[in-house]
């Protein structure tokens, strides 16, 4: 199987906003937002990155656009170096983004044919107008919209169906990885199971590859094969959906699953809680991030170095209780 | 279940907004009781007139709308004729709110302490060292960490949940009889929701209010409430207990809901079911059943007539043609 | 053509929908008509000399009276008309000119290039544009020129921060980063993402302006470096008739009301195309 994209020890940081009085005597500080990761995603898979608001999942997804420089690590797609590469446009045609708020992430004074024929035009997919036209009006019909809809502007259309647009542009210029960025959190219940029903559709029609980025282990359970687990910009715990989900090992996915509501009539586990709230991405705690707030914390969680440690085959979890 | 059980009773309301465009129809004809001591759930997708219900409940709907029917008794007074001045002494002390966006709910210009204590001033209170007291104990009750220094600072200085917490104790402050909790946790991440909600369930029980909890989450709904309201375009289309809900959920929007939603743990296969189409345009007054277009067992009756809540026994009240009977929910 | 003609009936839609777009624009369209059929209008000659008896008063054959000099008040407002609407239009589409670009750059890049621009621009605004017109004047000499000039020299300032603000918000909305991403130049995204939605505050601000430079060419041509008579500015007009305020008031009221008029019907319009321009406004006026 092919490996398309593969993220080393990546690294993002952005200056912490400080006062002139911090800045001259305690130096600058940094939000780590991304700090150290590695996975890497095969051809024809779906991988969900799960995490809670502000653990950097989206800036992993932005860094991966180039539209957030690393501060350190590498980034291959197809493998090829994102940083050094010489034909940015090239890269770009491999790999497209599904923003997460569809109300503002199309061009409001654009009709909806000029928003999917402008990545055409930029890459020069087709030879003429006809082929455009034609091109543009399977892609609607594909994502479930009409051809007489492709002249209206977006302020037209209702959440899902900007959603719907906003995946087609995505599609239009056939990339091989598509990286989607909380696709369905801006839309209602009903509207989100039909975009992710559209999803998995043209995932098999078009055997895509995608990294999923949500906050919802639900979405993320139907969608992808494969689960990264995230907390404060670094991944804790990764593998096979249905293995995360069944049986966690770490604390924090535990956690996370726990706190998810369920069906009233599902039997339930015992939960696990954590205390507290999630700390600032300035001062991440030393050794393990989670060791203020989790439930089974010992003296060594103080010290431990965060390597992901390989329990199973494909299943790695960074957490000192699984340490032999 | 007799008359004094009742806390709140909702009877026929409707509210409209008057915009350029026309009139939208947001609520229309909505009934329902709230018991004492319950926790009741309302759940339904975003425009479907959840939150416009609790506004209008509190007789609080904000120009361009206005209630243009209908009657909320509260212990058998109808607050919809009360004046503005009465409304107000009411929402102080008997009725209280808890908004979804924590920030621009509380007033960044004051403390938060200020902001709590502001609820005990309005009620004459005058001793300062009685109000930092019964504002630090309110804190306590929230499980704000440290509320001796924390009622000291100011909404930007707490995290998402901290805030959230602040505001149910500004809502709680005056120990109201009913509370509307509209989708007090969407804002927040799952972990922070969870914590939030214990609270909420365990302040409910422990001052004996009743909360009417308005989420957009089925599961959230019902994992907290004992009975639940399903809202479509404006109207109450299923009654029940939540457990019965769950079990047999009647309404077609009711089963597609259920089989929209995504619960972890499913088992092998995760099997999601859609609906077709969209929420409806409540710019029409919609005189037939509104969820018809969408419906997989519509029948031309149902673009006919407006289906009425049928009585499908054990307090599940459905409304839909399908389970057409005699008894009618009143 | 089709097409075309489909955009002018929307445009005309757009524009009877919005009462104060409507009145504004059939004010100016009677305004340009008035500029472009001035001489056939006009009875006598802007500088004819003794056209009838000097301070003659508003009568049958002089509407608004005759001048010092016996030259007809009505005619020279008509004159006037194209000598005012070209200033102001000339004024405005040269602060744009440069204003734009440089707020443009100065918002979308940012940086080290967008502080010196902006720090330019404060310093610009340091001076009294009154005083920038007497050193403009004392340096090329009187003329329409100065009043262009000094202006145009007031004006950029504006455009320059109003666009710069824009930009950088604009910028940080997510159809920015999703050009980005389908691989647009930064020139395109200038010009087709951009721009596009920063034309509603920069046509609300460019009417404003018109209407602002036709009262400052007034008060330039007032402390007489600007329009020189016996070219009839509505502001000469005013300068020249304040004299006699007292004895001939009539002189000065025709003049004042075309300023007014003009003024009126320019910022109606201006607030009738912000409404216009907000899509949602907009999307209120489908059939479907």
């Amino acid at each position: 199987m092919r490996e398309l994209l593969r993220v080393e020890d990546l690294k993002v940081q952005f200056t912490a906003p400080a006062s002139l009085n911090d800045k001259l005597f305690a130096g600058k500080k940094y939000v780590k937002a991304v700090d150290g990761l590695s996975f890497s995603i095969n051809e024809g898979e779906v991988v969900g990155l799960v995490g809670e608001s502000g653990c950097g999942k989206s800036t992993v997804g932005k860094t991966l656009v180039m539209l957030q420089k690393p501060k350190s690590g590498k980034i291959y797609v197809d493998g090829e170096d994102v940083c050094e590469t010489k034909d940015e446009k090239a890269l770009r045609k491999k790999i497209q983004y599904i923003f997460q708020d569809p109300y503002s992430s199309l061009n409001p004074r654009m009709t909806v044919k000029t928003i999917l024929s402008r990545p055409m035009e930029i890459f020069g997919l087709c030879k003429n107008k006809d082929e455009e036209n034609e091109r543009i009006a399977n892609l609607l019909k594909e994502v479930g919209l009409s051809q007489e809809q492709s002249l209206r502007f977006p302020h037209e259309f209702s959440g899902g169906q900007k959603q719907r647009i906003s995946i087609a542009r995505a599609l239009a210029v056939e990339p091989e990885l598509i990286i989607a960025d909380e696709p369905t959190a801006a839309l209602d219940v009903s509207i989100q199971a039909q975009i992710l029903k559209l999803l998995e559709k043209l995932r098999t029609t078009r055997n895509l590859t995608m990294l999923f980025i949500s906050h919802d282990l639900g979405v993320v359970e139907y969608v992808s094969d494969r689960i990264l687990v995230m907390y404060l910009g670094k991944i804790v715990e990764e593998g096979p959906t249905k293995d995360v989900i069944n049986d966690p090992l770490h604390p924090y996915t535990k956690a996370l699953l726990s706190a998810v509501p369920k069906n009233p009539l599902q039997e339930k586990g015992e939960g696990v809680r954590l205390s507290g709230s999630i700390p600032s991405t300035i001062n991440i705690p030393q050794g393990c991030r989670l060791h203020p707030r989790c439930p089974y914390a010992t003296e060594a969680c103080r010290t431990f170095n965060e390597e992901l440690i390989e329990v199973k085959p494909d299943r790695k979890v960074s957490c000192l209780l699984y340490k032999k | 279940m007799t008359e004094k059980d009742i806390c709140l009773s909702v009877k026929n309301l409707r509210t409209s907004f008057f915009t350029d465009r026309g009139e939208i129809h947001a609520v229309r004809g909505v009934s329902f009781d709230v018991m004492k001591g319950e926790m009741l759930g309302i759940v339904g997708e975003s425009g479907c007139g959840k939150s416009v219900t609790a506004f209008s409940a509190l007789n609080q709907v904000k120009h361009p709308g206005r209630i243009v029917g209908g009657e909320v008794l509260f212990h058998g007074v109808d607050l919809l004729k009360l004046s503005q001045d009465e409304m107000r002494k009411l929402r102080g002390s008997k009725m209280s709110m808890i908004f979804q966006e924590p920030l621009t709910a509380l007033n960044p210009a004051f403390s938060i302490g200020w902001q709590i204590g502001e609820s005990y001033r309005l009620r004459g209170e005058k001793n300062k060292k009685v109000i930092e007291e019964k504002t630090i104990d309110m804190l306590r009750k929230v499980k704000l960490p440290e509320p001796e220094l924390r009622m000291k600072e100011f909404p930007y200085q707490f995290s998402g949940g901290m805030r959230q917490r602040a505001l149910i104790a500004l809502a709680l402050a005056c120990t109201p009889e009913l509370v509307f909790a509209d989708e007090p946790t969407t804002a927040l991440d799952v972990t922070v929701q969870a914590e939030i909600l214990d609270l909420l369930q365990n302040l409910q029980k422990e001052m004996g209010m009743s909360v009417v909890l308005i989420s957009h989450n089925l599961n959230l709904i019902g994992e907290r409430c004992k009975r639940v309201l399903v809202f479509y375009a404006g109207k109450i289309i299923e009654e029940a207990p939540t457990e019965e809900l769950f079990k047999n959920p009647s309404h077609p929007y009711t089963q597609g809901l259920l089989g929209s939603l995504l619960s972890i743990h499913q088992g092998e296969d995760v099997q999601l079911h859609t609906m077709p189409g969209e929420v409806p345009n409540l710019l029409e007054d919609i005189d037939h059943c509104s969820f018809a277009p969408r419906c997989p067992y519509a029948t031309e009756e149902c673009y006919k007539k407006q289906p009425e809540l049928y009585n499908l026994g054990g307090n599940h009240y459905c409304s839909c043609l399908r389970y057409k009977r005699e008894e009618v929910k009143q | 053509m089709e097409r075309f003609k489909k955009k002018i009936k929307k445009a005309w839609r757009a524009v009877t929908h919005s009462q104060k777009a409507t009145i504004g624009l059939i004010m100016i369209l009677l305004l340009l008509l008035v500029a472009l059929t001035a001489p056939l209008l006009a009875r006598y000659g802007v500088d004819q000399i003794g056209a009838g008896a000097p301070f003659t008063k508003p009568c049958s054959a002089y509407p608004f009276g005759t001048d010092n000099y016996g030259r007809d008040v009505f005619s020279r407002v008509l004159i006037g008309t194209r000598v005012s609407l070209r200033i102001a239009l000339t004024v405005a589409a040269l602060s744009i000119l440069i204003g734009v670009p440089l707020g443009v750059i100065a918002g979308f890049n940012g940086g080290a290039v967008g502080a010196v621009i902006m720090r330019i621009v404060d310093v610009m605004l340091c001076f009294p544009w009154i005083m920038v017109a007497l050193c403009v004047a004392a340096l090329i000499g009187s003329g329409e020129k100065v009043i262009i000039i000094s202006l145009v020299f007031a004006y950029v300032p504006t455009f320059v921060r109003l666009m710069q603000g824009v930009v950088l918000s604009v910028k940080e909305e997510e159809y920015i980063a999703a050009a980005k991403v389908t691989g647009e130049s930064r020139f395109a995204t200038v010009m087709k993402y951009v721009l596009p939605n920063c034309l509603a505050p920069l046509i609300v601000e460019a009417t404003l302006v018109m209407s602002f430079v036709v009262l400052d060419e007034a008060a330039i041509s007032y402390l007489g470096v600007g329009v020189q008579p016996p070219t009839p500015s509505w502001g000469v007009m005013l300068n020249e008739s304040s004299q006699f305020i007292w004895n001939a008031t009539y002189l000065s009221i025709l003049p004042g009301i075309a300023i007014a008029y003009t003024v009126l019907s320019i910022n109606l319009f201006g607030d009738g195309l912000r409404d216009i321009l907000d899509p949602r406004y907009m999307g209120g006026l489908r059939e479907n």
